[in-house]
């Protein structure tokens, strides 16, 4: 069994908001008990809908939000508690990309300082010359070439899928071996989503890396994970490989998700499909017993507010949190 | 620096964005501020007397030797205005920069500090922001000639202290912004220590604003020190000071000279007036967003657009208005009996033409040609996806059919609903806005007034279409249109902001269908949606277009919706329509290579490879001969680049744009096709690596 590159134990991410004027205050359990491990060399995806805490415990493994409680371990060393100073030295080595790559490159800065600033951070490049020639390598490296001709460029003037290029290249400058990629592709036209994650495929296979995959896209997922982990108002619902999670899912939720997914398909034209009712409740007052049993078409009287909330279960190769897998035949 | 040719090539790029009139206000407010700065510059040599020389004749009218008079402190009058020229420039550049150097930093590091520091800063700065701004500056200006003694240091602290808390206020309101800004979340996450981020990440972005308020505090700060010298605070006895030196005035109006406040008193409005226009130009130039908000609230808004409402006399030519209590239900709620007009087939004559519709916006580089003569009909209770990458025009073409293009765009070609030409009666398109022809956006939460109960915006449109219909039975028929799209008609009374967003969503449709509409466009309506939320969007659009037999033009980029609820599908590329035709026809053999690259490309749960679609889309504003898919073509032959296709039949209702079918037999059975991941191949492999 190989060391798992990150560990999550129990974790719960809360928010503490204020409602209104005079209005009191309440927790938003973003995450509220995971335990997920991310192997080296995988592609972990984190489906889900809005509100099903994926970015959140995204962000967690990268220690861009507090945990409230639990454990996050990255590389065996434990970093839930670490100071900012102390996991400078570790946060070359876990790197993030971005939904929305307009916002996710400095207005003010060109290309080649963005892409050359986490060398000069990280003390991995004795100067702004060499920090800038590390940079150019790697932009050539994620497709931006002539890089020489994009160092002095601002954002502003490219399209959607060269800075998505120079997001990823900024990740992966300082030679990460961990990348959480939060929707990387949901910006961009349907007509360049295929180059970047191909790019993606096949900087994972030259540079080792290990990702962690967020997306609502299930066909996405379905196509650059390994393993697929179903999110639903801060658990894992579902968890196991991608072929099998994404092609027969166990879960009410699972099934729905995939139902809900519009297909190019002209056979399927004017189908009539199941649609799910309801919404993803306030994650301030989650219900009682399984946290989707108010929408659930199979809900049975275990599921509801008197009963207990559904643990993960090994059925078969996948694990399953519903009452209706509690004893597998 | 590479970097300040950047800057000054954008600043040159805004400049010729302004308006005309921005630019002349800057233009005028530069040369009037810029001049009293070149008599306080020179203000020793030009003067004809000292600022404190009192040997003139006491009182004396203007004159030879002394042009503006002289004071009953026998001041020569010029001298004294040219001096408080330099005073007032010396004090103003002074006070605000005290201020900027206090409030922009301690307003960066509140606001990207938070926590207990940004608490006791807010509650400091918002106290001094709520007192009387010149009763703060007068204390202060006490407080400091005790210690500091009088002198241009003392007034300009003094007043200082009123600009404090703007500059901390607006730079600590936009570092709250700029802080949530995934570009910082990558900065923190690449290790970089908190002041590198405050200065690299989050100032470089926030200093934009500090030249407005630095320009429109700058005026202010003249009449501050003008209201100070008035009063008597400020700066020592006998220095030159046109507020000082009108209070002195104000004894010698009863005897009627008149030349010892009036030309102070010019001078003042002068270089207020100079340094307020220079700012609001600077403004304009510099935020040209701020500008284009302003401009752009039709848009923003069309269904509650007051111009919407039909003259006071009524709508002579428009729809029968209805009288009060007579009013019926729409249609949607009392549907239980009404028969579905067959499952979105079309009927009779369109419910909607548009007819060789072109639009281009004007811009620096010359026209940019989004729509170019697109020609499509919608018939009562047809669904059309207009599909495309961004920027082929397909939001513009939406646009332009509901009139609410902005100013800078430029419209040929007719759009006819129910046999009336809109862009020949301004006024009859107006009417129709949001009653027979109506607009739901992508994101709901930026249409909804967030001061408004959702059930006012429903009275508001209602009225304004049916001025007879009274508060209540407007308010019962909103209350019955939102139970039909599924919204509890007890919250009619909450606010916007208390609604999911699918919920807002589904008050958008409510609000779009409430006057029973012929046509609705649908702008990407599930974008902005969770998948299991835009399943229920679709549906409930599905159920209203074939309740009411709206004729509806639905535009994604998202195929997969379109295959699932349109009847037709019109594919765009440059601003052109390429191909268009029966969903079931179009996605099963789709004829034009962009129509078959789009389809290609979608990735979904069975794809094994997904293929991109080389290159990139033509810019619109260079010359396009020729067809614009030709430069990304795989199919591409030398005709293609030169001449623009034509539609042509290659299926039954289904009409290509593409040189591979010239006049192609319609009866001829479309041939079999599978997506480039499987079969056809584009010119070169799409993919350089594989997938897993």
């Amino acid at each position: 069994m190989t060391q798992p590159l990150v560990r999550v134990t129990d974790l719960a991410v809360h928010f503490p908001i204020r409602r209104g004027v005079g209005g009191g205050k309440a927790v938003v359990r973003a995450v509220d008990g995971v335990s997920v491990e991310v192997l080296p060399g995988e592609t972990l995806g984190l489906v889900g809908e809005s509100g099903s805490g994926k970015t959140t415990l995204g962000r967690a493994m990268l220690r861009l939000v507090e945990p409230t409680a639990g454990q996050v371990e990255f590389e065996g060393r434990d970093i839930t508690r670490l100071g900012e100073r102390e996991l400078r030295p570790l946060r070359r080595r876990m790197q993030p990309v971005f939904q929305d790559p307009h916002a996710a490159l400095n207005p003010a800065m060109t290309i080649g300082d963005a892409v050359a600033h986490p060398l000069l951070i990280q003390g991995l490049a004795p100067d702004r010359r060499a920090a800038r020639k590390g940079a150019a390598a790697m932009l050539e490296r994620v497709g931006i070439t002539p890089a020489e001709a994009f160092l002095d460029r601002y954002p502003e003037d490219l399209s959607g899928g060269q800075k998505q290029r120079i997001v990823l290249a900024r990740a992966l400058v300082t030679g990460p071996s961990l990348v959480v990629a939060d929707e990387p592709v949901a910006m961009l036209d349907m007509s360049v989503r295929a180059l970047v994650l191909d790019l993606m495929a096949g900087l994972r296979r030259e540079l080792g890396l290990t990702y962690v995959l967020i997306t609502h896209d299930l066909a996405t997922a379905r196509l650059l994970c390994d393993r697929v982990a179903v999110m639903y108002l801060g658990r894992i619902v579902e968890i196991g490989p991608a072929g099998t999670v994404l092609a027969e899912p166990r879960h009410p939720y699972t099934r729905a998700l995939l139902d809900a997914v519009p297909r190019v398909d002209p056979a399927a034209a004017g189908r009539a499909r199941p649609v799910l009712p309801g919404e993803v409740p306030d994650a301030t007052a989650l219900p009682g017993g399984c946290r989707f049993h108010p929408r659930c078409p199979r809900a049975f009287a275990p599921c509801g507010s008197d009963g207990t909330e559904p643990v993960l279960g090994l059925v078969g190769e996948v694990d399953v949190a519903c009452h209706l897998w509690d004893n597998p035949r | 620096m590479t970097g300040s040719a950047v800057w000054r090539s954008r600043l040159a790029a805004r400049w010729r964005q302004a308006g005309a009139t921005s630019r002349r206000l800057l233009i005028v407010g530069a040369v009037v501020t810029g001049g009293f700065a070149v008599v306080a510059l020179l203000a020793p040599g030009l003067a004809p007397y000292g600022q404190a020389a009192h040997d003139a004749p006491q009182l004396a009218g203007p004159r030879l030797a002394h042009w503006f008079g002289t004071t009953n402190l026998r001041f020569d009058v010029l001298s004294r205005v040219i001096y408080g020229a330099r005073l007032a420039f010396e004090v103003v550049l002074a006070s605000t920069t005290f201020a900027l150097v206090i409030g922009v930093p301690l307003g960066l590091v509140s606001g990207y500090t938070g926590r207990r520091l940004d608490r006791v800063l807010v509650l400091i700065m918002d106290a001094l922001y709520a007192f009387p701004s010149l009763l703060l500056a007068i204390v202060a200006a006490f407080a400091l000639q005790r210690w500091v003694g009088p002198g241009v240091p003392a007034a300009a602290l003094s007043i200082s202290v009123i600009y404090v808390p703007q500059y901390f206020r607006v730079v600590r309101n936009h570092t709250l912004a700029v802080r949530e800004e995934p570009f910082v979340d990558a900065a923190r996450a690449m290790g970089a220590p908190k002041r590198v981020i405050i200065v690299r990440y989050v100032a470089a972005n926030v200093l934009q604003s500090v030249p407005v308020i630095f320009t429109v505090n700058a005026a202010d700060a003249v009449l501050t020190l003008a209201a100070l010298g008035f009063l008597g605070y400020g700066v020592p006895l006998r220095t030159a000071e046109w507020g000082f030196d009108i209070g002195n005035a104000i004894s010698d109006v009863g005897t009627g000279a008149w030349w010892t406040s009036l030309f102070p008193g010019l001078a003042i409005v002068g270089l207020v007036t100079g340094m307020s226009l220079l700012g609001e130009g600077v403004n304009d130039v510099l935020n040209p967003r701020l500008r284009a908000a302003g401009m752009g609230s039709e848009a923003a808004l069309p269904l509650l657009d007051p111009e919407a409402a039909p003259p006071p006399e009524g709508a002579e030519d428009g729809p029968p208005v209805p009288e009060g209590a007579e009013r019926e239900l729409p249609r949607s709620i009392r549907m239980v009996d009404a028969d579905p007009p067959g499952s979105g087939s079309p009927t009779g004559a369109p419910a909607l033409q548009v007819e060789d519709l072109s639009v281009a916006y004007r811009s620096s580089r010359g026209p940019v040609r989004a729509v170019e003569g697109v020609t499509l009909g919608v018939g009562a209770g047809e669904s059309v996806g207009l599909v495309g990458e961004s920027g082929c025009g397909k939001s513009t073409l939406g646009r332009a059919v509901l009139g609410l293009l902005p100013a800078v765009a430029e419209r040929t070609g007719r759009v006819v609903l129910d046999g009336v030409d809109l862009t020949a009666d301004a006024d009859a398109w107006r009417r129709a806005r949001g009653d027979r022809l109506s607009l739901v956006f992508q994101d709901p939460a930026t249409r909804l007034d967030p001061l408004q109960r959702v059930e006012s915006h429903f009275v508001e449109l209602i009225r304004a279409h049916r001025p007879g219909t009274s508060k209540a039975e407007a308010a019962r028929l909103a209350r019955a249109t939102l139970a039909a799209v599924g919204v509890p008609p007890a919250r009619a009374r909450q606010y916007p902001h208390e609604f999911s967003g699918g919920m807002r969503q589904r008050i958008m449709i409510a609000l779009a269908v409430v006057l029973e509409p012929r046509v609705l466009v649908a702008d990407e309506p599930t974008t902005s949606l969770d998948v299991l939320v835009e399943a229920q969007i679709l549906d409930l659009l599905t159920d209203l277009r074939r309740r009411l037999g709206l004729a509806v033009v639905l535009i994604t980029h998202n195929l997969g919706i379109v295959a699932e609820t349109c009847d037709r599908v019109a594919v765009m590329y440059a601003g052109r329509i390429v191909e268009e035709g029966p969903v079931a026809g179009v996605f099963a053999a789709p004829r034009h290579p962009y129509t078959q690259a789009l389809l290609s490309a979608v990735i979904t749960l069975e794809t094994q490879a997904p293929a991109a679609v080389p290159g990139s889309p033509p810019d619109l504003a260079g010359p396009l001969p020729g067809c614009p898919f030709a430069p990304r073509c795989p199919l591409a032959m030398a005709v293609c680049h030169d001449v623009r296709p034509a539609p042509a039949p290659v299926g039954p209702a289904h009409a290509a744009a593409c040189h591979l079918y010239p006049g192609a037999d319609p009866g001829h059975p479309a041939q079999a096709w599978e997506p480039t991941g499987r079969r056809l191949r584009l010119a070169e492999p799409p993919l350089a690596g594989t997938l897993r």
